[in-house]
């Protein structure tokens, strides 16, 4: 009778956890890893697209339809990345919950500044170009501060009752985040908000100069690189440029989402040499014959490395992707072997 | 020739986009299509999405009697208007403009969705589907009710432009149409509350005026149809959908309007690698369709038609595919037709491709004098403006 009890008890317990964890649906892995550091055991996340899957090309399976059917909430990247394989999924899913515009529904990029902003509507002339903004925002990690905490403010908005546990968790977050950034000491000292509003300003080395604390994190390892020259395959590392005051000097697409041609590559070849630049940033899922010719012909490095959670050995949160990031380019500067 | 000009001037229009990096204001693009995009800039808006696919063909035929011609044509514009009405009902509307064969001496047919209107040098305009979705239903339903392709099998509910061929497969002409069966009424589909496979059962309930098999000028003359679809991940990297469909409704040839039947089964295998995806892939088609009716002398018939068509992208922009047929007809099972096709296909981005190939056919009967012929085609297809993403 006991053990029967025992048994009633444990899956009741069962029970309510699991109607009391929120089922979301990323669209990218990145986004899926920042629901996870925020929302921790409350939350049970699945993404669309893989960490190695190029995101502007994903084919709306059906088995996307069922994960979203189920969903409390869907989060996008926004930025039209998605909208080859959303609205398909979304309609098909016939969740009301989660169709755009309900609470629901949670565009990542509403709170970020976007980039490369054109106006008006795709252009096939400009190639596969996203008229309100670059949609790979999620590379700049205060960009990945933001939207952990649009993440988190939504997820306390469906589960009012874990708003304390989400903020805290989201504090921790913006903690390990800035700590990453600036390093332990800067950030214990001055607080994460005041660095990055320095560093925003150009005046960061000033500031800790002032407090005689070292640059460290990935602040500090990428000092040493500023204004450094770099080429892309993609333009998906214009925010991450920017962060890092890293000017990308040549893309291998003459126009997004166009494969480069063979004028085309001539003329990044003449620009790598006249520059006497030193990496080539590729993403997994590209074809390296391009960037392998150009590497042969300029001797520039070819750095393959993921711009998304789980692209990678090396990248399996949202904290380690940077960290990859950054640990590849600045050894490519360098001129070690990443 | 002029066609043939035209083709050319927008394909090299199309590979614009492709080449050379220039902005999008630059006086050098292309004029006409600039002109073109940026009208359909202009009406569009967040809610409203115009789109207009343009599709043309030359080829050379030639006859097993030696006979032979050759033909530049404009086949079609198809103009697509999508708006969301309100959070659970959307419209959606897709004119075709195309040259029609000559109609037969009669009234033309009544009511909006039905009508063809006359243009110039045998052109008409009419909506080829028209429909309204309602996606706010309880219990994993969604319903539609307009003018819609039948959902019979894969390629009968493709419009021509995302069909990987240049024509439907035979057997698809031979029993439901040269285009496809279309019908006005509604449309009811479920999704299947498991997790795997996806399953999703759509019954239509559609008046189809001018399918092969089915008839019905008046409201009670429906067709009834019945699909499943199911998918199932075999891996993250492909996906085997198996489908059933059957359909019954008044016999287009029996005089005392008994009723006929077609059933079929469908089965695609896709394959496309999660790192690689954007550099290969596989899609292979397979549909079997079988259909019972009478013919114009009140004999029974039993006739069924297959295709299996494989097609393998083997680089960013190329992919290569074939076809082979082989269909009796509907009316007389003794006689049949074989066809076999081999085609690339070049997308110099997502707008446009050009596509080439031959295609042979074979029959046991004589059409137009001649036993089968083999032609070579070109076809050219690109667009502008808002397209809704296609169905898996």
């Amino acid at each position: 009778m006991r053990t029967a009890t025992c048994l009633m008890l444990a899956v009741a317990t069962l029970a309510t956890t699991q109607a009391g964890t929120l089922r979301v649906v990323t669209t990218t892995t990145d986004l899926k890893s920042l629901v996870e550091l925020v929302g921790g055991d409350r939350v049970e996340v699945t993404a669309v697209a893989q960490g190695n899957q190029d995101p502007h090309h994903i084919e709306a399976k059906p088995s996307y339809i069922l994960q979203a059917r189920r969903a409390d909430l869907w989060v996008r990247a926004g930025l039209d990345l998605e909208i080859g394989w959303e609205p398909i999924i979304l309609e098909g899913s016939r969740n009301r919950r989660v169709q755009v515009g309900t609470q629901g529904h949670l565009d990542a990029s509403e709170g970020i500044e976007p980039l490369n902003v054109r106006g008006g509507l795709a252009h096939p002339i400009a190639g596969d170009i996203h008229p309100r903004g670059n949609p790979h925002y999620w590379v700049d990690p205060w960009n990945g501060r933001l939207v952990a905490k649009a993440i988190a403010d939504r997820l306390a908005k469906l589960a009012p009752g874990d708003a304390e546990f989400l903020a805290g968790r989201l504090k921790e977050f913006q903690r390990r985040l800035d700590e990453a950034m600036f390093g332990p000491e800067a950030v214990a000292k001055l607080g994460g908000i005041k660095l990055w509003d320095t560093q925003r300003g150009g005046q960061l080395d000033a500031l800790l100069a002032e407090h005689k604390l070292p640059v460290g994190g990935w602040a500090g390892k990428m000092r040493p690189f500023r204004g450094a020259k770099i080429v892309t395959y993609h333009r998906s590392w214009v925010y991450f440029a920017r962060r890092f005051a890293l000017e990308v000097a040549a893309e291998l697409e003459p126009k997004p989402g166009v494969p480069p041609s063979p004028a085309h590559l001539r003329d990044v070849m003449s620009k790598v040499q006249a520059g006497k630049l030193r990496a080539l940033l590729v993403e997994p899922f590209y074809d390296l014959r391009a960037p392998n010719l150009v590497a042969e012909r300029t001797g520039i490095k070819v750095l393959v490395v993921t711009l998304s959670v789980g692209g990678q050995e090396g990248a399996g949160d949202y904290l380690a992707l940077i960290t990859n990031i950054v640990d590849k380019l600045s050894a490519a500067l360098k001129g070690d072997t990443p | 020739m002029r066609t043939m000009l035209l083709m050319l001037l927008l394909g090299s229009g199309c590979a614009a986009a492709a080449a050379e990096a220039r902005p999008a204001s630059d006086p050098q693009a292309p004029p006409g299509l600039s002109l073109l995009g940026r009208g359909f800039e202009a009406i569009q808006s967040d809610n409203l999405q115009v789109g207009a696919i343009f599709d043309f063909m030359c080829d050379y035929t030639r006859r097993r009697d030696g006979s032979s011609w050759h033909e530049l044509s404009f086949r079609e514009l198809e103009l697509s208007l999508g708006a969301r009405l309100s959070p659970y009902l959307r419209f959606d509307t897709f004119l075709g403009i195309a040259r029609e064969e000559e109609e037969e001496e009669g009234k033309p047919p009544r009511g909006l969705l039905r009508r063809r209107w006359d243009l110039c040098r045998g052109y008409s305009v009419g909506p080829e589907e028209a429909y309204l979705t309602f996606t706010g239903l309880p219990g994993g339903l969604t319903a539609r009710a307009g003018k819609m392709k039948a959902a019979i099998g894969w390629a009968n509910t493709q419009h021509s432009h995302a069909l990987p061929w240049p024509a439907q497969p035979l057997v698809v002409r031979n029993f439901l149409g040269e285009e496809a069966m279309v019908g006005e009424g509604i449309e009811l589909s479920w999704l299947a509350p498991w997790n795997q496979p996806y399953t999703e059962l759509t019954f239509q309930c559609l008046r189809c005026d001018e399918a092969v098999l089915f008839a019905g000028d008046r409201w009670s003359d429906r067709t009834r149809v019945v699909h499943v679809k199911n998918v199932f991940d075999l891996n993250p990297s492909s996906t085997i959908e198996a489908g059933l469909s059957a359909a019954t409704g008044p016999d287009s040839s029996d005089p005392k309007g008994r009723h006929a039947c077609l059933g079929g089964i469908d089965l695609t295998y896709k394959w496309r690698p999660v790192e690689q995806g954007l550099y290969r892939s596989l899609a292979w088609r397979t549909e079997l369709l079988c259909a019972r009716k009478r013919n114009e002398v009140g004999e029974r018939q039993h006739a069924c038609g297959i295709y299996t068509a494989p097609e393998y992208q083997f680089a960013r922009r190329w992919s290569v595919g074939a076809r082979l047929d082989y269909s009796q007809l509907p009316d007389d099972r003794r006689l049949h037709e074989k066809g076999a096709s081999v085609y690339v296909t070049f997308r110099p981005n997502e707008y446009c491709f050009w596509r080439a190939g031959v295609e042979r056919t074979t029959r046991n009967f004589e059409q137009d004098g001649a036993k089968g012929d083999t032609m070579l085609f070109l076809q050219l297809n690109f667009g502008f403006g808002a397209h809704r993403a296609h169905k898996y």
